[in-house]
């Protein structure tokens, strides 16, 4: 089917508009509200064309193209009639520079933007490289301006943390209002008011903070104009290079563009380029990340402890300590700790040093959630699959949210519920206390604490009834599993659970409605003393279901995947070959150093709780900043961050990213890998040949098939039945809510807006404002 | 002696004029005791210049008082009502024997098919619908018709959208009919926001279970379970009617599950309009109930596919209701019989401004304006000569003496530049001043503009301070231009209805009235004496016979004159309100 714009034929898919039709063909209809990302909307009216045999003037954002539809895009008519729609438009937006006639030579001269209190034209204001106002001016020509602006003289709002808002430079496009309202699904901002009064607003015109806003700055991203603009980067001007990268504060590993000026990661802008779930992004990676990447105290210098003092020293230096040190200790007595933010590449050299070079079988990965999740798929033959991916929560029927805060940990995710929601997907929550997401629920059950073993088994045992359950009769410990539900009696279930019978009817009708069910597990399930055996009884009722695929754990650091993929999780090798061999995992070791079987610990995180490492005798920690450990340590070695280094991550479906070096590490760090490299070789082996993460990966890729695209085997069919735990009020694990945090250092503690946007959440503690400022760090003053 | 039936107009417009003083004289008596009178309190009767109104009808006739107050109420009710003596002095008009609507011009040329029950039953009585024969309708469509039978006779009977458009109804019925959907909806838009316009209003508070009935019948026929009336908070008595009507058709099985035994289920909701006149316009209508900000959305899809909730919506006005079931018991050949060419069957027209009788009237579609203005509503006051009637309200236009005798249908309307619109009829006289109307209706659309559009955010409000600058004696010679242009702009491409029609008030008095306008912006003068800057008020000397009615009524003591001397305005203190030249019963002060 083809439409006829301006005598061209162009081709088009039936329910695409004008203007879809166009882009398409590369066709320019000067549009200002309207937005690839967005749903039509129809306000700002530029885009209107003559349509044979229609009336007036339809504007190309909404009309359908019809076969053999006949367009004038560039009518004279047309094109009149847009230079007035812009005229009215800049009486509304300050436009001096734009009329001006030195427009050109006074660009030629102002490099940047001029940092000014008030915006009255484009020299000032942060927009000015990217602004579609002065693209359609381009296009339709300057339109006569005899009617002055009329500046709305509000009040330029720079109360919020992250982004400030000039509404005198807003237009009304709407773009904002339609990306938080309608993609984002949260709804912080709004219309408010009416006529030329009206006004993109919050709720009661509060804060952003006191409202609902979850700083997302998708807002940011699609605004024409000059009206949002972060705080952190809107002076830099245009940056010098655009680097293609991810974010990886969390798994889900969003694709971003890192903008370099002078040297520095100046703003991280979601790529959104090929596809619109690949970058959800959220105030982390959106705002964060060039604030916590250029921190003042980023280590510079290995530093080895002498006499008792941290050291500068010489990396050839810094190794040769490592290897004499380590010679003195047998391979069983040191442990290698991964951290979950690093390469694949890194991680696999890290096995290598380990398992190959070292011959100690006690590694394991920094991760509290994550190590459980993967260490149990991974015992099960199921870590190596592809997993349900974001596109899978998009198209679900039904989603289920389980023990997690998503809007915390991953806010990426709930942008896929939303849109889940929107085409029909029924949402279930299952938590024993406030989630956030309640407003996007269709089901909220909040149970009690420490009854989910409980729920869950109960939920089988009502899933079971009127069921064959002869399919099942062949697995491994049905027998024990139809005998712990016999004893389940439901009535002592809904008394632990406070979930009525009800309600428990509904949830059922929801999951038995549909195969294509997402159920996200959040890490607050290790409240409950053994975890395995909730994720034990989840498994019970996806194979109940008959669904092989269904389940995500909420993994929280950024290449936890990955590191267990490449080698990093105890007991399995690169791409989960069984480790034969005795060792430690996490845990023992922990033990172990208590007890002193342990006496040498490499770990390249400071996530690590100090009072769990005292006892070694040899310490070699990698970090990006000083830490609480830095006093326990005997090396500190200086390690690149993500922005500083090239290699691979896995997000946690298993989907490979790569991360490409933006700007160089300070100082003299090192990618981990590198270090690795130099710890082997101090240590007399010859193997570590390798140039660049490339000829790891090539290695890799080689010899490890999960590693080649696609190839990750289907999820194996379930043959296992759990028993249900008996039902009994849980004395829980003490949990402390998981905050967000790169390389063992939370993000809020570099970046002061995240920290009052987390606090006024109840993320985390209030700081006593009556007390001095502390040290970002605590234990950084031992650095000489 | 058989019964008295004692009948009230209790109505917005009869309890504003002071019904609920009759009324409660009436009740007062009839505690007293008398077993042969009856009570009943009625919707508006159509009379609302007379209100409040009071019917005594029993074996010897109908008689209707006007302008009753307490007072006379106890005389009519000693006198008349247990007397037997009727006070000739303060009925309206001719004495009447039988027949439910006083015998009266202004009856003479009506014909009551949405209004035939308003002002003759009680609203509050679902017995009383039903002795009209309520839901006779709907148990017909129920019983003996399929869908596509009820959508051929809503289709033959030609009614069209009595909310302004003027969109055939069997057609709209018949999209929403074909559209795929699980769940679908039946609005029926009682947003009445225009300045003027009290159709909707005093047809809900007069007769709830018509609109109520029509909603059932296009429910069924399209396959909607669900409705919703989206009614302005403005209108509590109609609100508080209608709650009682859906209360009373719910008990009676009228509204619920399979009603009349049948497969049928139906159930409506109400929901308050929060005052935003752009929520009349159905995409906002749709935002508002869905609890999003009223604020119009692109077509397509339309709503008849994807409405209310994405779902297939079937939106109505509350007019257009109420003609269903009228059209469904008497047949589309008698709908046919009123009105002309492609409008046929009546109009409900609220009648306000400068006219002896304001009030509500349902013509036949075809009518003259004159006969409307003139005879139904006995013409202008003090004899002062018609200037325009604004019709459709801020989307409509001026019509002027020229054209008195366009009839009212959708074409000729629109052909005079103004529109049909939902029935608000401002008669204005030659002391309006036609820039300043213009103004006014701009200043009503500019300010409830929703703010989407760029044309009518920022447009209409450039054309309101052109003409601003022309009522205060500062236009230029261009500003005619600019305006024209503007208006156009803005016509062409604006997204919904309010902001494609802002401009039409400018435009139909620029049609008509262009000399005024020229008066304004090259003379620096209002002609009517209305627009403060470029009017002077004189008294006439030879003309005033110093009574001095003008000196009471100045508020700023600017005259001056005693008994036997002429009066003279001094200007210095002059504020220029009208207030002289509106009370002087010799027509001797004018603009100079």
């Amino acid at each position: 089917m083809k439409v006829i714009i301006d005598e061209a034929e162009v081709p088009f898919e039936p329910g695409q508009t004008i203007l879809e039709a166009a882009r398409n063909a590369e066709i320019y209809i000067p549009t200002l509200c309207a937005h690839k990302e967005l749903p039509a909307f129809g306000a700002c009216r530029l885009c209107v064309v003559k349509v044979d045999g229609m009336r007036g003037f339809p504007p190309a954002c909404s009309t359908p193209a019809t076969d053999g539809m006949v367009v004038h895009n560039k009518d004279k008519e047309v094109r009149d009639l847009r230079r007035n729609i812009l005229r009215l438009i800049l009486i509304e937006h300050p436009h001096s520079c734009i009329v001006c006639e030195e427009r050109a030579d006074c660009e030629a001269v102002r490099g940047g933007p001029v940092k000014a209190g008030r915006i009255t034209g484009c020299s000032m204001c942060p927009n000015r490289e990217i602004c579609e106002i002065r693209e359609v001016c381009h296009y339709l020509g300057i339109p006569d301006m005899e009617i002055p602006m009329e500046y709305k003289n509000l009040p330029v709002e720079r109360y919020d943390p992250f982004f400030d808002r000039d509404y005198n430079l807003c237009i009304l496009c709407g773009r904002c209002v339609r990306m938080c309202q309608q993609i984002r699904g949260v709804g912080a901002i709004a219309f408010t008011k009416r006529s030329h009064n009206t006004k993109v607003g919050t709720i009661f015109g509060r804060t952003h903070l006191e409202g609902a806003c979850r700083f997302c700055g998708a807002c940011i991203d699609v605004c024409p104009t000059g009206a949002l603009s972060p705080k952190g980067s809107k002076w830099h001007g245009k940056a010098d290079r655009s680097i293609e990268s991810i974010c990886t504060f969390c798994s889900l590993n969003c694709a971003m563009v890192l903008e370099e000026k002078w040297g520095r990661v100046m703003a991280a802008i979601p790529d959104r380029s090929k596809s619109y779930s690949r970058a959800y992004a959220c105030v982390y990676g959106r705002f964060c990340i060039p604030a916590f990447l250029n921190g003042s105290d980023r280590l510079h210098y290995p530093l080895v402890r002498k006499k008792g003092r941290l050291t500068p020293v010489s990396w050839e230096e810094a190794f040769r300590f490592i290897g004499d040190s380590l010679k003195r200790f047998a391979p069983e007595e040191i442990g290698f700790l991964a951290s979950p933010y690093m390469t694949n590449e890194s991680t696999y050299l890290m096995n290598k040093l380990a398992r190959d070079v070292v011959g100690t079988r006690n590694i394991d990965i920094l991760s509290r959630f994550g190590r459980v999740v993967m260490q149990y798929l991974a015992d099960r033959e199921r870590a190596s699959s592809a997993w349900t991916t974001l596109e899978d929560v998009e198209q679900a029927d039904w989603i289920m949210l389980i023990q997690n805060d998503m809007v915390f940990t991953h806010p990426g995710i709930p942008v896929a519920i939303h849109k889940a929601r929107e085409r029909g997907a029924q949402i279930i929550i299952l938590d024993d206390s406030q989630n956030e997401m309640e407003g996007e629920s269709d089901l909220n059950l909040r149970i009690e604490p420490g009854s989910l073993r409980t729920f869950l088994a109960a939920l089988t045992k009502l899933l079971l009834n009127n069921m064959k359950v002869t399919e099942f009769e062949e697995f491994v410990s049905f027998v024990d599993f139809r005998r712990s539900l016999d004893s389940l009696k439901m009535i002592e279930a809904i008394r632990l659970t406070g979930v009525m019978e009800k309600e428990f009817s509904r949830i059922l009708e929801i999951m038995r409605s549909s195969k294509r069910g997402v159920l996200l597990v959040g890490s607050r399930i290790m409240e409950d003393p053994v975890p395995n055996q909730i994720l034990g009884e989840i498994n019970n009722i996806l194979t109940i279901l008959g669904m092989d695929r269904g389940f995500i754990p909420l993994l929280e650091e950024g290449n936890v995947r990955g590191v267990a993929d490449s080698g990093g999780l105890f007991g399995h090798r690169p791409g989960y070959k069984r480790d034969r061999t005795q060792g430690k995992d996490y845990l023992r070791m922990v033990t172990g150093i208590r007890r002193g079987d342990i006496q040498a610990i490499i770990l390249n995180e400071s996530s690590v709780p100090p009072e769990q490492l005292r006892g070694t005798k040899f310490m070699v920690l990698s970090e990006i900043y000083p830490s609480e450990l830095d006093s326990m340590a005997d090396v500190i070695l200086p390690v690149a961050a993500f922005s500083e280094e090239m290699g691979h991550f896995t997000s946690f479906d298993g989907r490979l990213w790569k991360l490409n070096k933006a700007v160089d590490a300070p100082g003299m760090s090192l990618q981990d890998w590198e270090i690795f490299s130099g710890i082997a070789k101090s240590i007399g082996s010859e193997e570590f040949v390798y140039s660049s993460s490339d000829d790891i990966w090539k290695e890799m890729f080689d010899n490890i098939p999960i590693f080649q695209e696609g190839n990750r085997p289907p999820v194996p069919q379930r043959l296992e039945l759990l028993p249900v735990s008996e039902p009994s009020s849980l004395h829980l694990s003490e949990f402390t809510p998981y905050v967000v945090r790169y390389r063992g250092t939370p993000i809020h503690e570099l970046v002061d807006d995240l920290r009052v946007y987390l606090e006024e959440n109840d993320r985390i503690p209030k700081e006593d404002s009556d007390d001095e400022p502390k040290d970002k760090v605590p234990g950084s003053g031992e650095v000489v | 002696m058989s019964k008295t039936l004692i009948r009230i107009g209790y109505a917005s417009c009869g309890i504003a004029a002071g019904a609920k003083d009759v009324l409660a004289v009436v009740e007062k008596r009839m505690k007293k005791g008398s077993r042969r009178v009856e009570l009943q309190k009625t919707g508006c009767i159509g009379i609302c210049f007379d209100e409040p109104i009071v019917q005594i009808i029993n074996e010897q006739g109908q008689w209707t008082y006007r302008k009753v107050d307490g007072k006379k109420m106890e005389r009519i009710y000693d006198e008349h009502v247990l007397g037997g003596a009727p006070i000739y002095e303060w009925t309206v008009g001719e004495l009447s024997t039988g027949g439910e609507v006083p015998d009266r011009p202004i009856f003479e040329h009506q014909q009551r098919i949405a209004l035939r029950n308003t002002g003759i039953i009680d609203p509050e009585s679902l017995d009383a619908y039903l002795e009209k024969q309520g839901y006779q309708a709907l148990e017909k469509v129920l019983k003996e018709m399929d869908p596509d039978m009820v959508v051929k006779e809503i289709m033959d009977s030609g009614l069209r959208g009595r909310g302004g458009a003027g969109f055939p109804t069997g057609l709209k019925w018949s999209f929403c009919k074909k559209a795929a959907g699980d769940r679908k909806f039946i609005i029926c838009n009682a947003d009445e926001g225009d300045p003027g316009a009290f159709m909707d209003r005093n047809l809900l508070e007069g007769d709830p279970h018509s609109v109520l009935e029509g909603m059932m019948i296009a429910a069924n026929t399209i396959g909607a379970s669900e409705g919703y009336i989206y009614c302005r908070a403005e209108y509590p008595l109609a609100i508080r009617r209608l709650k009682i009507a859906i209360g009373q058709a719910r008990e009676r099985g009228f509204i619920g599950k399979n009603i009349m035994g049948t497969e049928f289920s139906f159930d409506i909701t109400l929901k308050e309009g929060a005052g935003a006149f752009v929520c009349g316009e159905e995409t906002a209508l749709i935002a508002s109930i869905e609890g999003e900000r009223g604020m119009p959305r692109i077509r397509p899809p339309f709503p008849a596919e994807a409405g209310l909730w994405g779902k297939p919506t079937n939106n109505n006005n509350v007019e257009t209701y109420a003609n269903i079931p009228w059209i469904i018991l008497n047949g589309a050949r008698e709908f046919q019989k009123f009105g002309i060419k492609s409008s046929r069957g009546t109009k409900v027209f609220s009648l306000a401004g400068k006219i002896n009788r304001g009030g509500l009237v349902e013509v036949p579609m075809g009518t003259p304006l004159r006969k409307i203005i003139f005879e139904i509503g006995g013409g202008i006051p003090k004899d002062r000569r018609f200037k325009a009637v604004q019709l459709g309200g801020p989307s409509g236009g001026c019509i002027p003496t020229q054209l008195l005798d366009t009839p009212v249908d959708y074409e000729s309307i629109t052909a005079t530049g103004a529109i049909m619109g939902s029935g608000g009829m401002v008669v204005m006289d030659e002391n309006t001043c036609m820039v300043e109307v213009a103004r006014y209706f701009l200043g009503f659309t500019q300010n409830e503009s929703c703010g989407k559009c760029t044309f009518c955010r920022i447009g209409t409000l450039r054309m309101l301070e052109v003409l601003e600058r022309i009522t205060k004696g500062q236009g230029k010679e261009t500003d005619i231009d600019e305006l024209k242009e503007l208006a156009e702009l803005i016509r062409a491409s604006s997204l919904c209805g309010l902001g494609q029609g802002a401009p039409n008030p400018v435009l139909t008095t620029l049609r008509y009235f262009e000399n005024e306008y020229h008066a304004h912006i090259v003379d620096k003068k209002c002609p009517a004496g209305v627009c403060k800057e470029l009017t002077t008020f004189v008294i006439d000397e030879e003309v005033c016979r110093a009574c001095g009615l003008c000196k009471k009524a100045c508020p700023s003591e600017a005259i001056e004159g005693k008994p036997g001397v002429k009066h003279v305005i001094v200007q210095d203190r002059c504020i220029k309100c009208g207030s002289c030249r509106e009370v002087c019963p010799f027509d001797a002060v004018g603009t100079g």
